[in-house]
C-alpha cells in the first residue's frame, strides 16, 4: 500500500462483524466519524471496543463488513497497512520496550531511517523534535522507558504515533493510569490535537466522556446500543445505556466511626524490587468498623505497604501493630492465622491459582484446617458444600465450582477471592484496586460487600487510584506519595480536587 | 613468566569455539528465543567442517579451500538447524527447554552417526593452520599470545565489535531486542516478530555450526563424539555471564579459557592436582557466576522463552 500524507477527512466503518470460537465480538457495528471530530467509543469490559479497534488497525481481521476512508474501501492485512493509510493507536497497555530509550522505541517503527547497515537515529531526533513542537508534547529522546513515569510514557506513546505519520489517533483508555491533573492535561491536548485530526476515543469514564467527545457510540455485547451527540445526554444516561440497567453504586453514608484502632503502622521503611525505599517512615492508623481509603498514583508505595503488612515483603524498619501484636516480618501464614484478609492486587496470578478449580480456590488459606482436611486427606463433600453455598451467596457465575478458576471473566474471579476472603471472617480486609478492570455490576457488587464487612465492624484499607471509589467508601482518606502519607482527610473534607492535588505530591495546603 | 605466557597463549584460541558460540546465543536469546541445542548444532558443525576437507579434499592435503567449504557448510547446515529449531518453538510454540534438549541430542547423536558411517575411525585431517604475523608475533610476551594464530581467531575476535554494532546500532539488531522483550510493541508497529525470530535462529544457528567446525578443523583438527564437550551449554552460559552483550560475553569466554589452559599446563608440570577437580572449575565459575549475577533482569530479553501469540491475551 502506498504511503500518503493525505489527511483523513471521513472514516468510515460499516456492518463489521467478527466471531471468536463461541463469541460474537463483534456484531454489525457501523459508525462514522468526520474531520476532526472525537468520538468516544464506551461500554463495558468485554463489549467489544477493543477487538473493534484492533480490526481498525489490522491485527483482527474482520469477518465481514468493510472499512472506508476518504470515500474508498480499504483493507488492512496487518498494523503496517493501517500506518500508511494514517491510523495510529495508543493501547491500553503502553507498547513500549522498557529497555531501550525514547528514541529507539520511535526508531524501531520509522521505517524511513532504516538502511541495511545503518540506523539513521539523528533524523527520527529530528522527526521527534519536530513533533514536539508542533503539538507541545515534550520527551527527552535519551531517556530510557523505564525510566519514566506512568504519564511520560503516555506521552511517548503519542509522540510515536505521531511521528509515525498517524492522521488518525485511536487511544485505548488513555488515562486509566493518569493522575487526575495529567488526565486534565490529557484532555486539553486532545481537543487542542482535533483541529489537526480525528480521534476516537475509548474509555469507561463517563466524565472525561461528557468533556471530551462530540459524539458517543455505545457497545454492549458486540453490538452498538446507541449513537448520538454528547451534550444531549448525561452521564447518567449514558451509565444506563452502556449497561443495560440503571447503575447506581452505593455510597458510604453513615457518620465515622469511633471504634479502637485496630492496625497501627509506625515509622515504617520497605525497599522496592530494585532496592529503593518505597516506604519512608510511613504512619497509618484504622480503626475497627472504617475504610480508610488509601489514594495515590499506583507506585507509589501501595502495592509495597499490602505486601508488607500480609508479610510477602521484608520490613527494613517499624512496626505493623495489629491488635497489638507486631506482624513486622512475620510470614504470611502467620499473618492470615492473626485474622487478615488479603484481596491482592493482581488476582489472576497472586488471588487465585488458576488453574485450580474454583472449589479449591476457595479452601486455599484453610486446605489443613480440620474443617476441610482430617488425617491428612481433603474432606471432599465439605469442600463441595463450602463452595456451593459461597457461589450463590457471591454471585460466582460459573458453570459449576469444578472448573479452573482462571477461566472465569475478572468479575467472577474477584468475587471468587471476595469469598474465600470475607467467609473466613477475617478482623480486617485490605482491598487493593478492588474493582480495577470490572464492569460496573461487578463494581457495585463488590463494593455492597465491603460496605457491609465495615458494617459489622471490621477495619478496611483500600488501596485505589479511582478517586470515585475512594470517595464513595471512605471515612478517612489517606493520600500517599513516594512511600509517605501526605495527609490524611476526613470525608467531607476529601473532594476530587483537594486529593488530586495531594495525589501529585503538593503538600501545602495553602496553594489548594 | 613463560609459564603465564605459555597459558595465555592457549587460552585465546581455546576461547574461540565458545566466542562464536555465544555470540550466536547471544541472537537468539536477545529475540526471545532459549536454544540449549547449540551443542548439538556445534557437533553437527564440526562433523561437517571435518567432512568435507577430508573426503572432498582428500584429507585436508589439498589447499584451504576445501577447509573454507567446509566451514560453509557448517555455517549454512547450522543454519537450517536454527530454521528447524524455529518451526519447533516459534511456529508451533513448544516449550523452548525441551525442545533445547532434544536439538542438542538430536546434533550430537545425528553427527555421531555419519561419522560413523562416513569416516570411520580416528582421522585426522590438516585443518587450518596458524600463521605468525610477521613483525607483531615478535613482540615479546604480547606476540606469542596475540599474533601466532589461526585465521578464524582474528575473525571471531573482530567479530567481537561487529556483533555489537549489529545489534546495538543497525534496524535489525533493534528489531531482534524489541522482540525479545516486549514482542507485543514490536508487533503493534508492525514488524513481524516471528519472522525476526527466526532470523535470529538462521544467524544463531550458523554461528554454532561455525563454533563446531572451528573444533574440528582448527583445534582438533579431527572428529570424535565427545569434541563438543559441553561447549553448546557453556556458551549459554556465557550468553547470561555477559548480560547478553558482545562485549562482556569475549570476557567470559575468556575467563574460562583461561581457566581451561591453567588446568592443562598444571597437569603438564606433573604438579599432583587432581584431574577432575581442574575440569569442572569452569562449570563451577558458571553457577557462581549466575548465582551472582541478578541485576541483569532489568536490561536483559524480558521475553526470553516465551512464544508470541497475538491473539493470545495476558
Amino acid at each position: 500500500m502506498e504511503i500518503t500524507t493525505k489527511k483523513i477527512t471521513s472514516l468510515r466503518v460499516e456492518h463489521i462483524t467478527k466471531r471468536f470460537p463461541g463469541v460474537l465480538a463483534s456484531d454489525d457495528i457501523s459508525l462514522s466519524i468526520g474531520e476532526g471530530e472525537i468520538l468516544a467509543l464506551v461500554g463495558e469490559n468485554g463489549a467489544g471496543k477493543t477487538t473493534l479497534m484492533n480490526i481498525l488497525m489490522g491485527l483482527y481481521q474482520p469477518d465481514e463488513g468493510r472499512i472506508i476512508i476518504n470515500g474508498e474501501e480499504v483493507r488492512f492485512r496487518s498494523p503496517n497497512d493501517a500506518f500508511a493509510a494514517g491510523l495510529g493507536m495508543v493501547h491500553q497497555q503502553y507498547m513500549l520496550v522498557p529497555n531501550m530509550t525514547v528514541l529507539e522505541n520511535i526508531a524501531l517503527g520509522y521505517k524511513q531511517a532504516w538502511s541495511l547497515f545503518k540506523l539513521d537515529l539523528a533524523m527520527v531526533r529530528e522527526r521527534i523534535e519536530e513533533i514536539s513542537k508542533k503539538y507541545g508534547l515534550h520527551v527527552d529522546p535519551d531517556a530510557f522507558i523505564w525510566q519514566l513515569s506512568v504519564g511520560e510514557q503516555q506521552r511517548v506513546e503519542l509522540v510515536k504515533t505521531l511521528c509515525l505519520g498517524a492522521r488518525f489517533l485511536i487511544l485505548d483508555e488513555p488515562t486509566s493510569a493518569l493522575t487526575p491533573q495529567e488526565t486534565d492535561e490529557l484532555i486539553i491536548l486532545l481537543k487542542r490535537m482535533a483541529s489537526e485530526l480525528s480521534i476516537i476515543f475509548i474509555s469507561h469514564k463517563l466524565q472525561e466522556v461528557k468533556d471530551l467527545s462530540d459524539t458517543i457510540t455505545i457497545l454492549r455485547h458486540g453490538a452498538v446500543v446507541f449513537q448520538g451527540n454528547t451534550t444531549d445526554h448525561s452521564p447518567s444516561d449514558i451509565a444506563a445505556l452502556m449497561t443495560g440497567h440503571e447503575v447506581e453504586l452505593p455510597l458510604n453514608e453513615e457518620p465515622p466511626c469511633d471504634g479502637e484502632i485496630v492496625l497501627n503502622i509506625k515509622d515504617l521503611k520497605v525497599k522496592s524490587d530494585r532496592g529503593f525505599l518505597a516506604l519512608n517512615k510511613l504512619n497509618l492508623s484504622i480503626r475497627s468498623g472504617e475504610i480508610v481509603g488509601l489514594a495515590g498514583v499506583s507506585g507509589n508505595g501501595q502495592r509495597e505497604l499490602a505486601e508488607a503488612i500480609n508479610g510477602l515483603r521484608k520490613v527494613e524498619s517499624g512496626e505493623i501493630l495489629f491488635y497489638g501484636e507486631d506482624l513486622a516480618n512475620r510470614s504470611p501464614h502467620h499473618v492470615i492465622e492473626a485474622g487478615m484478609g488479603y484481596i491482592p492486587e493482581e488476582r489472576n496470578t497472586e488471588g487465585i491459582v488458576p488453574s485450580f478449580s474454583i472449589k479449591e480456590n476457595l479452601i486455599l488459606k484453610d486446605a489443613s484446617h480440620p474443617e476441610f482436611s482430617k488425617h491428612t486427606f481433603l474432606r471432599n463433600k465439605e469442600i463441595d458444600k463450602n463452595a456451593t453455598d459461597l457461589r450463590i451467596k457471591f454471585d460466582i457465575r460459573s458453570p459449576n465450582i469444578s472448573i479452573a478458576a482462571g477461566s472465569l471473566s475478572g468479575g467472577n474471579i474477584q468475587k471468587v477471592i471476595l469469598a474465600r476472603e470475607i467467609s473466613r471472617k477475617p478482623k480486617f480486609l485490605i482491598a487493593v484496586y478492588p474493582i480495577r478492570g470490572l464492569d460496573l455490576g461487578a463494581a457495585e457488587f463488590i463494593h455492597r460487600q465491603l460496605l457491609e464487612k465495615r458494617k459489622e465492624g471490621i477495619g478496611i484499607l483500600l488501596v485505589s487510584e479511582e478517586l470515585d471509589e475512594i470517595l464513595d467508601l471512605s471515612d478517612r482518606v489517606a493520600v500517599i506519595f513516594k512511600g509517605e502519607i501526605q495527609q490524611v482527610l476526613n470525608r467531607k473534607d476529601a473532594n476530587r480536587r483537594s486529593l488530586g492535588i495531594l495525589m501529585a505530591g503538593v503538600k501545602d495546603d495553602q496553594n489548594i | 613468566m613463560n609459564f603465564i605466557v605459555n597459558i595465555l597463549s592457549l587460552a585465546v584460541p581455546f576461547s574461540v569455539a565458545l566466542l562464536i558460540a555465544s555470540l550466536g546465543e547471544m541472537f537468539n536469546q536477545r529475540a526471545g528465543i532459549f536454544n540449549l541445542g547449540c551443542e548439538g548444532v556445534m557437533a553437527m558443525g564440526a562433523f561437517l567442517g571435518m567432512l568435507i576437507p577430508y573426503s572432498i579434499g582428500h584429507g585436508g592435503a589439498t589447499p584451504g579451500v576445501y577447509n573454507f567449504l567446509g566451514l560453509l557448510v557448517a555455517m549454512g547446515v547450522g543454519a537450517l538447524f536454527g530454521i528447524f529449531f524455529g518451526f519447533v518453538v516459534v511456529t508451533f510454540r513448544a516449550p523452548q527447554g525441551i525442545a533445547g534438549i532434544g536439538l542438542q541430542m538430536f546434533g550430537v547423536g545425528t553427527a555421531g552417526t555419519l561419522f560413523r558411517h562416513f569416516i570411520g575411525g580416528t582421522q585426522s585431517v590438516l585443518g587450518i593452520d596458524n600463521i605468525d604475523i610477521p613483525l607483531l608475533s615478535k613482540i615479546p610476551i604480547l606476540g606469542p599470545i596475540f599474533f601466532t594464530h589461526n585465521i578464524l581467531v582474528y575473525l571471531a575476535f573482530l567479530f567481537v565489535p561487529v556483533a555489537w554494532y549489529i545489534l546495538f546500532k543497525t534496524p535489525w539488531g533493534l528489531r531482534v531486542r524489541a522482540v525479545g522483550t516486549n514482542p507485543r510493541a514490536a508487533d503493534s508497529i508492525g514488524i513481524q516478530v516471528n519472522r525476526v525470530r527466526f532470523q535470529a535462529l538462521a544467524v544463531g544457528g550458523a554461528l554454532a555450526g561455525l563454533a563446531g567446525a572451528y573444533l574440528s578443523l582448527c583445534q582438533a583438527k579431527m572428529f570424535s563424539d565427545e569434541i563438543i564437550a559441553g561447549r553448546g551449554f557453556i556458551a549459554v552460559a556465557l550468553v547470561y555471564f555477559g548480560h547478553w552483550n558482545p562485549v562482556k560475553i569475549m570476557w567470559g569466554a575468556l575467563l574460562f579459557s583461561f581457566a581451561q589452559a591453567l588446568q592443562l599446563a598444571i597437569q603438564g608440570q606433573g604438579i599432583n592436582f587432581p584431574y577432575e577437580f581442574a575440569v569442572m572449575l569452569p562449570y563451577v565459575m558458571v553457577i557462581v557466576v549466575l548465582a551472582f549475577s541478578r541485576e541483569s533482569q532489568l536490561l536483559g530479553p524480558t521475553a526470553l522463552g516465551k512464544p508470541f501469540n497475538r491473539e493470545k491475551r495476558t
